[in-house]
């Protein structure tokens, strides 16, 4: 039976390449997912030079973590961003400053929210990847234009609620409300089981 | 589980996942939220939510020679931690539980949730001085009643100088502890089901960004 070379190995079996420490898997695991960590570390902080510290502290996390990964928690792909946006929230919030509210943005919302092209390869991400967007996008486009538009900057682009209301000229209440309505839409439309945090938002979210 | 020391996080577990909150604030909500079912219940599920919507976030060109960067850092990372250290996952229980008791016992603990934690198990990492490398106390991974907890023992403490813990989760995210009282002592720290495993722990003055020593897992 002919082996697989590392760049044809699905991604969870690259994820158990880092964790033996096997180079030609860490070589694959590095190329196939830069473009989405850099995607990523741009996003939240809106400055390409903390993007690139962040997205190699990223990288180094899931390395040293490889052996804790879990495919029943989720996708490589999820894993993996989830650590970076957390270096790179971490990273703004060392900065003690908050990223310009710009032309990235709007970058972001078109990206995501904009068109049917917009997940196009232009990055050379593999097809799993881009399908994988494609379906995340799909649900986005599924919720009411201003609470997709409020879960995009708050995922995507590390937006705090009163960051979300000031740019979309919104009280701090109907930013948070927004966000976490479309989070909750999103998760029971995954199946999940409703919580005590859904519980206590159907009062309030009418107006949203 | 464990029974909240504070009040329910409710609507503001939201701003706890997105990582909008900081400083005490953020200390005190994750502290609830490792040691309240319930709440733990409500960010784990929107946590998952939040990493699913993660795959659809545009990519972007890193910069030139990025990947060359990393898988240099990558390899000077594997080349400093020898082998064995990296993937030391579980110690001998009965040996941790009794080094364990044996710091504890002549201390007069000051412990956070329950006695019998003293009976955990599991992994152990040496405290060591930031400055020098000195050992200063342990930090053991175990269970009460099935319910994970982290305990923090520190015999080489200034008796007037208060601390707070920093833990580094597996996932790249972090917690804080509250601050504790001054001196030597052992401090339990309940965990919650399912969360990251502790890649590290960094302890430091209440007050300070500056971390006195650190125990590490990997």
């Amino acid at each position: 039976m002919p082996v697989p070379h590392h760049a044809e190995l699905a991604d969870d079996a690259l994820v158990a390449g880092l964790a033996v420490e096997d180079a030609d898997a860490a070589t694959a695991f590095v190329r196939r997912f830069q473009a989405k960590v850099f995607g990523m570390a741009v996003s939240v902080t809106r400055d390409p030079v903390l993007a690139d510290d962040v997205a190699q502290e990223a990288f180094l996390r899931a390395w040293r973590s490889a052996s804790t990964y879990d495919t029943v928690r989720g996708s490589v792909t999820a894993w993996l961003l989830t650590i970076t946006r957390n270096v790179a929230i971490d990273a703004v919030r060392a900065r003690r400053s908050t990223p310009a509210l710009d032309d990235e943005l709007d970058r972001l919302l078109q990206s995501t929210l904009g068109g049917a092209d917009s997940h196009a390869d232009v990055t050379g991400e593999a097809a799993a990847t881009r399908a994988e967007a494609a379906r995340v996008v799909a649900r986005l486009r599924t919720l009411p234009e201003a609470q997709a538009r409020a879960v995009v900057l708050a995922v995507f682009g590390g937006c705090t609620a009163e960051e979300i209301g000031t740019r979309e000229g919104i009280p701090l209440g109907t930013a948070k409300t927004r966000i976490r309505t479309g989070l909750r839409r999103l998760r029971q439309a995954e199946g999940l089981t409703a919580t005590s945090l859904a519980e206590t938002e159907d009062g309030r979210d009418r107006g949203a | 589980m464990t029974e909240a020391r504070d009040e329910h996080v409710g609507d503001d577990v939201v701003e706890l996942v997105l990582g909008s909150v900081d400083g005490d604030r953020r200390a005190r909500m994750a502290a609830h939220v490792l040691g309240c079912a319930a709440c733990r219940q409500a960010y784990d599920e929107l946590a998952a939510t939040v990493a699913d919507l993660l795959p659809a976030v545009p990519g972007a060109q890193p910069p030139l020679g990025f990947d060359e960067r990393v898988l240099a850092r990558l390899a000077d990372d594997a080349s400093r931690r020898p082998r064995q250290a990296r993937h030391r996952r579980t110690w001998t229980l009965v040996a941790a539980a009794a080094a364990l008791v044996a710091l504890l016992v002549p201390l007069g603990i000051w412990v956070a949730t329950r006695e019998d934690a003293t009976t955990a198990s599991g992994d152990v990492a040496t405290l060591r001085l930031t400055r020098d490398g000195t050992a200063v106390g342990t930090v053991s991974l175990g269970d009460v009643e099935g319910s994970p907890v982290m305990v923090v023992a520190i015999v080489g403490a200034p008796a007037d100088v208060s601390y707070y813990c920093r833990i580094n989760f597996a996932d790249g995210s972090t917690s804080e502890s509250p601050s504790w009282p001054s001196g030597n002592g052992a401090w339990i720290v309940p965990l919650g089901a399912g969360v990251a495993p502790v890649v590290s722990v960094d302890v430091l003055p209440d007050g300070t960004e500056k971390v006195w020593s650190a125990a590490s897992f990997t």
